[in-house]
């Protein structure tokens, strides 16, 4: 992959990375309180 | 499909390494990616003994296919073999206890159900393939069978479009590049799937828990009923994300390896009747069972009973085809249940089509299939009769009913 990273991929890397965020915290949640929907 | 466990956590790790061995063209890889399936089914099993017999199991096809010369005379044998075996391994509890036996292993072998679809695929299709120039070594069959992207839940591979897509770009060295946009896409869609899974269908499933525990302490048969559809919404719901969100990570995950997956889901919850449906949920099922099960089965009638009569023969088929497909997915009665319902929705949808077709001509049933009311008011209908009858999956629905 030679190409260059412009500005709207900074975009697309914090959305999936908020994405990510989310996940992780649901599965924290998960594993610690077993009801999913208390954070919500 | 997928629970939160170190097995998991593992597993994520497998998916975001795996594609910087995979990508690599060398004569190795298939070795690695071999060596990659064997650890992640050795620390799947539970004992020595789960993964001896998973080892046998998955062998004997091979070793069928490999050996034996006269194939086409002992294939009926060796498929009504591993079909027994399976019912045995998977552990049908209402069979055995019709039979009065107590058989019952002490423990689930993983993705068993998903091994006989591809141990049958490969015996019935390896023949013709030999002759299409195919070949098969040991390594190639176990990464067919026991590849971890396809384990858990599929999609269902065939070893055709498995072979055609792992020995691709096989003259190539070095790894194989890939394109920034759909580095990014495939990326996403597995942080989607992870999602759905852990985020949507997590709370969706809460709910549907929620509900179904309540219908157990029912004041009146109208709660029940209310509670019983508040439960199906939430459950079928629960099903099409998780499941749908399992095959983004792995039809995501395996496209980072360069690897491609079939689609397995197609909005099915638009479906206009139940056969519509199961051409866009669990694809790769619908497309299994129609090969394996509907299309030899449909022959048959055809050429006995029901020369004559191709649309019941047709509705027949399929009724067993479904029974057959709902009873593989789970061995308690009330998949026995959900095979039934799923066949008599294709069947009234297959006789329902039929009769309209020849009421009203070909041009005006086209114009009443096109009609915007007609598509909405019977997305609405299959969606019911669909969330309704998926109760039956992952809930003992049966016995709430008898008590």
């Amino acid at each position: 992959m030679n190409e260059r990273f412009e500005a709207k991929d900074i975009l697309k890397i914090l959305w999936i990375g908020l994405k990510t965020a989310i996940v992780i915290y649901a599965v924290f949640q998960v594993s610690n309180l077993t009801i999913l929907y208390q954070g919500f | 499909m997928i629970e939160l466990s170190t097995k998991s956590l593992f597993f994520v790790l497998l998916l975001l390494l795996a594609p910087f061995v995979l990508r690599y063209r060398w004569k190795g890889r298939k070795t690695v990616f071999l060596i990659l399936n064997i650890a992640v089914i050795s620390l799947a099993a539970g004992s020595l003994m789960q993964l001896a017999i998973t080892a046998v199991w998955i062998l004997i096809p091979f070793l069928f296919v490999r050996f034996v010369k006269k194939q086409q005379k002992l294939q009926p044998v060796l498929i009504i073999w591993l079909i027994a075996s399976f019912v045995y391994l998977a552990g049908y509890g209402f069979l055995f206890s019709v039979l009065h036996l107590d058989l019952i292993l002490p423990f689930k072998i993983l993705g068993l159900s998903y091994f006989l679809f591809r141990e049958i695929d490969y015996v019935l299709q390896m023949p013709y393939l030999k002759e299409q120039g195919y070949a098969c070594d040991l390594t190639d069959y176990l990464n067919y069978v026991l590849s971890f992207y396809t384990l858990l839940a599929g999609p269902i591979l065939r070893y055709k479009a498995f072979a055609d897509d792992f020995h691709k770009d096989e003259d190539q060295k070095g790894y194989i590049p890939i394109a920034k946009q759909e580095l990014f896409t495939l990326i996403n869609r597995v942080v989607n799937g992870y999602f759905k899974v852990y985020v949507i269908s997590a709370i969706l499933d809460h709910y549907a828990r929620y509900w179904f525990d309540g219908l157990k302490s029912h004041s009146s048969m109208l709660h029940a009923i209310v509670a019983f559809c508040i439960f199906a919404f939430f459950n079928c719901w629960f099903i099409y994300f998780n499941f749908s969100g399992y095959c983004d990570i792995v039809i995501g995950a395996a496209g980072l390896a360069g690897l491609e997956i079939h689609e397995n889901f197609n909005r099915p919850y638009l479906s206009c009747n139940v056969i519509e449906f199961w051409n866009r949920h669990h694809i790769t099922l619908s497309e299994w069972i129609r090969d394996y099960i509907f299309m030899p089965s449909y022959k048959l009638l055809l050429s006995g009973p029901l020369a004559k009569a191709a649309v019941a023969a047709q509705a027949i088929a399929l009724f067993f085809t479904f029974f057959v497909a709902g009873i593989w997915h789970g061995t308690t009665i009330d998949y026995v249940m959900y095979g039934f319902f799923q066949g008599l929705g294709i069947v009234v949808s297959l006789l329902y089509r039929e009769k309209r077709k020849k009421l009203l001509g070909k041009q005006k049933n086209k114009a009443y299939e096109n009609n915007r009311a007609v598509i909405w008011i019977t997305r609405i209908m299959t969606w019911s009769y669909i969330s309704l009858t998926f109760s039956f999956t992952g809930y003992p629905v049966m016995p709430l009913f008898l008590r």
